[in-house]
């Protein structure tokens, strides 16, 4: 299956559709922020602070006199930035260890699996939590954190395609035709699996979002005053009994985007799904 | 002078709405099954065989379906029986036996649970009389070592063994009438022979009428001493299984006899092409497609019953007005 | 079964040596020295001679195969360090810590059991009905929702507008309530989903047919056919999320100030304590990894394919 007919089939559903487009205007609204957004996501007016919806703050201010529209739509930026970032890391390492570790095979291949095995015993949170408790907490170390809870699971996945690919019939004709080593991984294998690796990844994008933006609530992720939803909700806490809005939005952010990545991560596997094709 | 019919099938038809059209999986099945003897239902699969059984045990139900029809067991009209009623005549008065004994048993239950909770749910037997019917009946369904195959799980057990504790379940209720769909397709040669051979002496023994579902002549033969030809969720033709296996007059049946391997024959010849799609079924004849002597009258033909003088029912267009084919037929 | 269970534990020794290896390099990832750290968290200006002589302290100064052996031979005797924070054995801490923990993952798990049940249950039976659609909408809100702003919601709900149950801090059962609903929730909706699922799986199953063609009543039909029959994948899954629930709650012990072994790491997080980190990760792993045994063993005890052997699946 292409990439272009999983893409006409997901568009093709009504619901799915919609999640597209959520995605897409958030996606756009974070990257052009600089020039949407109505105000300085970090201009600290005490004059204004917890002030109502109004003129010139669309959704009002924060304890700070921050614009809140402003600070969500820099923090769409930060948190689905991150999280693609910590994807394409996490999808770039597991290729580059699982590709090596199915075609090479051997000892290097059972030491990388066992190093794995290891890895997916930790329950990934706490593994998490105890890289960045090594590292420091911070935006780096939490992307660190998270790639390296992850990979293990990609390159472990990379691998099994790779070893089922490598008995396939068009890779052992040009193993046969002597067609060198990496070449044929670069032209045979890669192309095949990569496709099928980044809509998997789409599955996980959600997950990422949600442990940013819970590391970031624990204060260990992004650290304020960057504007991230994780870490507002984190100074909102402080007024869930005054102002709940300064939670209520950053918290319906995370959850839009979250839902909308599940929505299309379940269309996902159904379009994927041999039984349906 | 005959017997009362224990089972009365009348005019049974079943629907499924489907997005696009109404599939039409039964159309005017009727049949009867006196006491002791068996009908055997011959078709090939997807003819509706299986409807057949499951819509008589009143277990063919489900969104969009619709069966229409009558059915007598025992005088006693079963369309509209309330939910408990049918339960209590399923199992007991009404015996089925599976088409796959592998996958019919639940693998986490043992095979003496199985019988009990049959026998339990039937009678006010308690647990320990329960288990000294049932170690009676699988004794006689061919299985001495009773005491451990009650103990066993049913992966533990050959798929003939199984068979064979369905045939012993079935007949330890003493039902009126047996429904066995397919009950040796998944087994070899040399058990099927022995498993049919124990159901004939059972249904003998306890004067049990019987529906057999196959789609295998030899079973038929072996079993049953009428057979109804299914096709299209019609029974096309319906004769005494000597009548049909000499002179066969529906030419669907016709071609299926002549697929049958035989000592004498070089090749088989199969029924050529596929059944047509059940949804929105024409007035023609479903067969006509693939039939070797159809004529004009096929492609305007309701399928109705030919009664021919001797009692025997067909359902083509060549039996109708003209007769033409009943001189040839009988000839 | 009895050298099948030989084999399994003696199947753990070199993933519990992976997972002791693991959270040993981990203090090698720190950025700076540990020792100034402990001098920093101690009050102590972190001198050139100080640093040496803490260093020597702590054994950082030998090689690393001789720490980690080192390491490994207090880990094994339960001897995890001192806190630079508290000056209290690590262990110590952590057990101080883990009952709030382990009360709160288990009322979790009662939770998410009470409701999934008869809510996945109801969700086979009556499939596509409002109670299905509701249930659906809930599964997968409940894989959306972060769950430490659900816990802010129910705070705000409960405690703030409906001034039903208290705020923070633990204590009384009601204490126990939300916290226990915030972890609760995401599982709940996913094991409700996952119990329709395997229900109608097996509502299909020819056993099923069968066992209605046979004449069983309806409850014995769905009790014993069905039910047990679905009940085995979700056992499985339930029980390899049991080390999940117990690491997931960092965030609500966060968010509701519940004093477990979460905040803990949290906590020592930001006083860079890591002793207590690196105990904490190798304690979780290895529940994490016991539990998900426990539960191989008890599927493999549960289901006769499997425990009397030979199975022809």
């Amino acid at each position: 299956m292409t990439f272009g007919t999983i893409v006409t089939r997901l568009a093709g559903r009504k619901l799915t559709a919609a999640c597209l487009l959520i995605i897409l205007a958030i996606t756009l609204s974070g990257a052009l922020a600089p020039i949407l957004a109505p105000n300085d996501p970090n201009l600290v007016d005490l004059e204004k602070k917890l002030a109502g919806p109004g003129a010139g703050y669309p959704l009002g201010t924060d304890h700070l006199g921050r614009c809140i529209l402003s600070r969500l739509m820099y923090g769409a930026r930060i948190s689905l930035g991150t999280a693609f970032l910590v994807m394409f890391l996490t999808i770039a390492i597991s290729t580059v260890v699982g590709t090596l570790s199915g075609y090479r095979g051997g000892t290097l291949d059972g030491l990388i699996m066992r190093i794995c095995d290891i890895l997916l015993a930790f329950p990934s949170l706490v593994l998490a939590l105890a890289v960045i408790g090594m590292l420091g907490p911070g935006l780096l170390n939490m992307m660190i954190a998270m790639v390296s809870v992850q990979w293990a699971w990609y390159a472990r996945m990379i691998r099994g395609m790779v070893l089922s690919l490598r008995e396939s019939g068009f890779v052992l004709s040009a193993r046969v035709s002597g067609v060198s080593g990496p070449v044929i991984v670069a032209r045979h294998i890669l192309p095949n699996i990569l496709s099928q690796v980044i809509v998997l990844s789409t599955l996980d994008i959600g997950w990422v979002i949600l442990n940013i933006s819970g590391m970031s609530f624990l204060g260990l992720g992004i650290q304020p005053p960057t504007p991230e939803w994780g870490a507002m909700l984190n100074d909102g806490r402080q007024f869930l009994r005054s102002n709940p809005s300064l939670m209520a939005y950053p918290g319906l952010m995370i959850l839009t985007v979250v839902a909308a990545f599940n929505l299309i991560g379940d269309a996902l596997r159904d379009a994927l799904d041999p039984r349906e094709t | 002078m005959k017997s009362k019919p224990l089972l009365k099938v009348d005019n049974l038809q079943v629907r499924i709405a489907v997005p696009g059209g109404v599939v039409r999986v039964l159309n005017g099945v009727s049949f009867q099954i006196r006491a002791g003897k068996v009908l055997g239902l011959l078709g090939e699969s997807g003819c509706g065989k299986t409807v057949t059984c499951l819509s008589l045990a009143g277990l063919f139900n489900g969104p969009g379906i619709t069966v229409s029809g009558n059915v007598e067991l025992n005088g006693r009209s079963m369309m509209d029986l309330p939910a408990e009623k049918m339960r209590s005549v399923r199992g007991r008065e009404l015996a089925m036996i599976m088409q796959n004994p592998m996958s019919a048993f639940n693998p986490l239950v043992t095979v003496g649970r199985h019988f009990t909770e049959t026998i339990r749910s039937h009678s006010p037997a308690t647990g320990r009389e329960a288990w000294q019917t049932a170690m009676e009946y699988l004794r006689r369904a061919g299985l001495p070592d009773s005491g451990r195959v009650m103990e066993q799980y049913p992966f533990q057990l050959s798929g003939g063994m199984l068979q064979r504790v369905m045939v012993a379940i079935a007949m330890s209720m003493r039902p009126s009438v047996l429904l066995a769909d397919e009950p040796t397709t998944s087994l070899d040669a040399t058990l099927r022979a022995q498993i049919l051979g124990q159901i004939a002496h059972l249904l003998r023994d306890f004067k049990t009428g019987a529906l057999i579902v196959s789609h295998d002549l030899g079973v038929i033969a072996r079993l049953a001493d009428k057979v109804a030809v299914m096709y299209c969720g019609y029974i096309v033709e319906m004769a005494s299984v000597a009548e049909l296996f000499d002179r066969p007059l529906h030419p669907y049946t016709r071609a299926l006899l002549s697929s049958r391997a035989g000592i004498k024959k070089k090749r088989l010849t199969p029924v050529g092409g596929q059944p047509p799609s059940l949804l929105n079924l024409g007035d023609s004849c479903p067969f006509f497609e693939r039939c070797a002597e159809v004529e004009r009258a096929c492609l305007n033909y309701r399928m109705e019953p030919e009664i021919l003088p001797g009692g025997r029912m067909v359902r083509c267009a060549g039996y109708g007005a003209s007769k033409g084919k009943v001189l040839r037929g009988l000839a | 079964m009895v050298r099948y269970v030989f084999m399994r534990l003696a199947g753990l020794v070199p993933v519990l040596l992976g997972i002791s290896l693991v959270t040993f390099i981990l203090v090698r990832l720190v950025p700076c020295d540990p020792a100034e750290v402990y001098l920093r968290l101690s009050q102590i200006p972190p001198t050139p001679e100080m640093v040496a002589s803490v260093r020597a302290d702590l054994g950082l100064d030998r090689p690393l195969y001789a720490q980690y052996l080192d390491w490994l031979w207090k880990a094994a005797h339960l001897d995890f360090g001192v806190s630079f924070a508290t000056k209290q054995p690590v262990l110590a801490e952590i057990t101080r810590c883990f009952p709030a923990t382990l009360q709160l993952t288990l009322a979790s798990m009662a939770l998410v059991l009470l409701v999934s049940l008869p809510a996945g249950i109801l969700a086979a039976l009556y499939k596509d009905s409002i109670f299905d659609q509701f249930s659906r909408l809930l599964a997968f809100l409940g894989a959306s929702v972060p769950n430490f702003w659900l816990g802010f919601l129910l705070i705000y709900l409960f405690s703030l507008k409906l001034d039903l149950l208290p705020v923070l801090g633990r204590g009384t059962p009601a204490h126990l309530a939300l916290p226990a609903a915030t972890l609760a929730l995401s599982y709940a909706a996913t094991y409700t989903r996952l119990l329709r699922t395997s229900m109608l799986d097996c509502m299909s199953a020819d056993f099923v047919l069968y066992a209605r063609a046979r004449g069983l009543r309806e409850r014995l039909v769905l009790g014993r056919h069905v039910l047990k029959n679905a009940l085995l994948p979700v056992t499985t899954a339930f029980g390899m999320s049991i080390g999940h629930m117990l690491a997931g709650s960092v965030i609500v012990e966060n968010v509701f100030a519940w004093p477990g072994v979460g905040r803990l790491c949290v906590y020592s997080i930001f006083n860079r304590d890591y002793p207590v980190i690196q105990c904490y990760a190798l304690i979780m792993a290895v529940i994490f990894v016991t539990c998900n045994l426990v539960v191989d063993m008890a599927y493999r005890f549960l289901d006769p394919r499997i425990r009397l052997g030979g199975g022809r699946q």
